[in-house]
């Protein structure tokens, strides 16, 4: 995390560089010129020192895990989407746009949106319409940080907290749907929010109890230690059936399209983000895929060993990032190719699909890994 | 008659902003206008099956950007296919309240254009009597070709009244 000092430092720098315009205010000039020989620093050196002494923080914040990771995720899984799906579907995708096969088209959209304007409903509730789609991206990119990249590459080090504190997050996700349907005041929306809300609690269930059945072989709730427990053999292989809920389940939270209740396109109109025009939209496209990151990056880290792999570049920290990136961009087009081959679950059938088959075949899971357990399986 | 200005170029006077940038900001947000038209069609006739194709494997509109859409208000263009009655007419004018600014209307079909065969019937009305069409593509139906044709026309529409500043709302 970033050095607390260094914050404070570089408040005192704002202020003296405030008070050193003030020609009367000799006495405060006096002690800032005593501390600043002490300390001997120009704000130009103070700003190169604080970008090296907190360098890795502050790209784990910028870069990766982070602000431009999340972005660049959102933006690429949306174009490899359309074109994947295009190609399904024997068309040719996004095409003009761009030199090369439509690589602009993300950019144009998030233009477009950007540029567009924003109607707020009369009836709706002003300030939490407009807040709903700011946390709506906060909230699962706040999963990220609690992700190991690589064994000394994780952005907030939670120790055999991060588990828990990772549904934690995850579990104030479903509030937004509901806040915001009921916000926008359309029968459309709030129908989709109850929607929604349904699918998580139908689905969160059967997640929690297969990411206990991972810490129970593992032996801890850390996740850098359940990756270190997977060297030799990823969860997935003992625990196949809790690896294919902790699937299905992860296409449920995502809300993509096998189970696309809360968004049905026929049934309500775009479900409880039919209200947000313009960029508002843009932040709940933006979102749902944030989501589906976290909830990627949970199943890599549970059950697909992480950032396990054969040493590549004879460096530690690349070799790491390279294998759980390369998971992950398997996983998604695994997903999108689900998404162009099953039509959309009715409401009740998805439900259905939880309560009764999920939640029973998880806790069976539970039962095999603690028989596992006791005839001394991971040793 | 007044000079209409738009909200961007109140606020570009407003704090002093250059002309030059505000050109810039106008040429990107053209570009990025033109390759995402996200329309929403609204079938009421039997031009439909030629357009269903348009979206579909042999003519795809998606090449341009174009992406079908079922939701109002993200949308920029409504796709009048087919004959407007006077009752349905009114839903056109709703649904073109309901959309956000940069809005294009294009009208398919010889029906909306000008009435097609039902010209001298009581209960029909062109497009253009409800609300500003951008691009007529006539034909009775249209081929899926004609349809395209017409979208690339919507697309150097928007590339051009940029240059022109014709666009005043």
């Amino acid at each position: 995390m970033m050095n607390p000092y260094s914050l404070i430092l570089s408040l005192f720098m704002l202020l003296e560089t405030k008070v050193s315009i003030l020609p009367s205010a000799s006495l405060v000039q006096t002690g800032i010129s005593h501390l600043k020989a002490s300390l001997n620093f120009s704000p130009l050196d103070f700003i190169w020192s604080f970008l090296t002494v907190n360098a890795k923080p502050l790209i784990q914040i910028l870069v990766i895990p982070g602000l431009a990771f999340i972005l660049v995720f959102a933006i690429i899984a949306v174009w490899f989407e359309r074109k994947f799906l295009a190609r399904a579907m024997l068309r040719v995708g996004p095409y003009y746009c761009g030199r090369k096969a439509g690589v602009l088209q993300l950019f144009a959209d998030f233009l477009k949106l950007f540029f567009k304007e924003i109607i707020i409903p009369v009836d709706a509730e002003r300030i939490l319409f407009l807040l709903m789609p700011i946390l709506l991206p906060t909230i699962p990119s706040l999963t990220i940080i609690l992700i190991p990249f690589a064994s000394d590459w994780i952005l907030f080090r939670a120790g055999s907290l991060s588990l828990p504190i990772f549904f934690a997050i995850a579990g104030l996700a479903p509030l937004i749907p509901i806040f915001s349907g009921w916000a926008s005041n359309n029968k459309y929306t709030i129908i989709g929010g109850f929607r929604a809300a349904f699918l998580y609690i139908s689905a969160e269930i059967p997640l929690v109890i297969c990411a206990a059945a991972v810490a129970i072989m593992a032996g801890s709730f850390d996740l850098v230690g359940i990756v270190e427990r997977q060297k030799n053999i990823w969860f997935a292989i003992p625990q196949i059936l809790g690896f294919l809920i902790f699937f299905i389940g992860l296409i449920i939270e995502a809300e993509r399209t096998p189970f696309d209740v809360p968004t049905a396109e026929v049934e309500l109109v775009l479900g409880w983000r039919t209200e947000y025009s313009g960029i508002l939209f843009g932040f709940t496209m933006m979102a749902e895929y944030c989501n589906f990151l976290g909830w990627s990056l949970l199943l890599i880290t549970l059950y697909l060993g992480g950032y396990n792999g054969p040493d590549l570049f004879g460096n530690s920290l690349y070799s790491s990032m390279f294998w759980i990136l390369m998971k992950l961009a398997i996983l998604v087009s695994i997903v999108i190719l689900l998404r162009t081959v099953f039509p959309r679950f009715r409401m009740d059938q998805t439900l259905r699909l939880g309560w009764h088959y999920l939640t029973p075949l998880s806790v069976l899971n539970l039962f095999i890994v603690l028989a596992l357990k006791t005839w001394g399986y991971p040793l | 008659m007044t000079e209409e200005t738009t909200i961007k170029e109140r606020i570009f006077e407003r704090y002093h902003i250059p002309m030059p940038i505000y050109n810039v900001v106008e040429y990107v947000a053209a570009w990025a206008r033109k390759f995402s038209i996200w329309p929403i069609h609204l079938v009421t006739g039997c031009c439909s099956p030629e357009f269903m194709q348009v979206s579909g494997s042999r003519f795809d509109m998606e090449r341009l950007g174009i992406l079908p859409f079922a939701s109002v208000r993200q949308c920029d263009c409504i796709m009048i296919v087919g004959v407007l009655s006077r009752k349905m007419a009114e839903r056109v004018k709703y649904l073109y309240d309901q959309m956000g600014e940069p809005k294009y209307v294009v009208s398919v079909g010889a029906c909306p254009t000008g009435m097609g065969p039902f010209f001298d019937s009581y209960s029909i009305v062109r497009a253009d009597e409800v609300v500003p069409v951008d691009v007529y593509i006539p034909g009775c139906p249209p081929r899926p070709e004609a349809i395209i044709h017409g979208m690339m026309k919507l697309q150097e529409k928007i590339r051009k009244e940029v240059k022109i500043g014709a666009r005043s709302r």
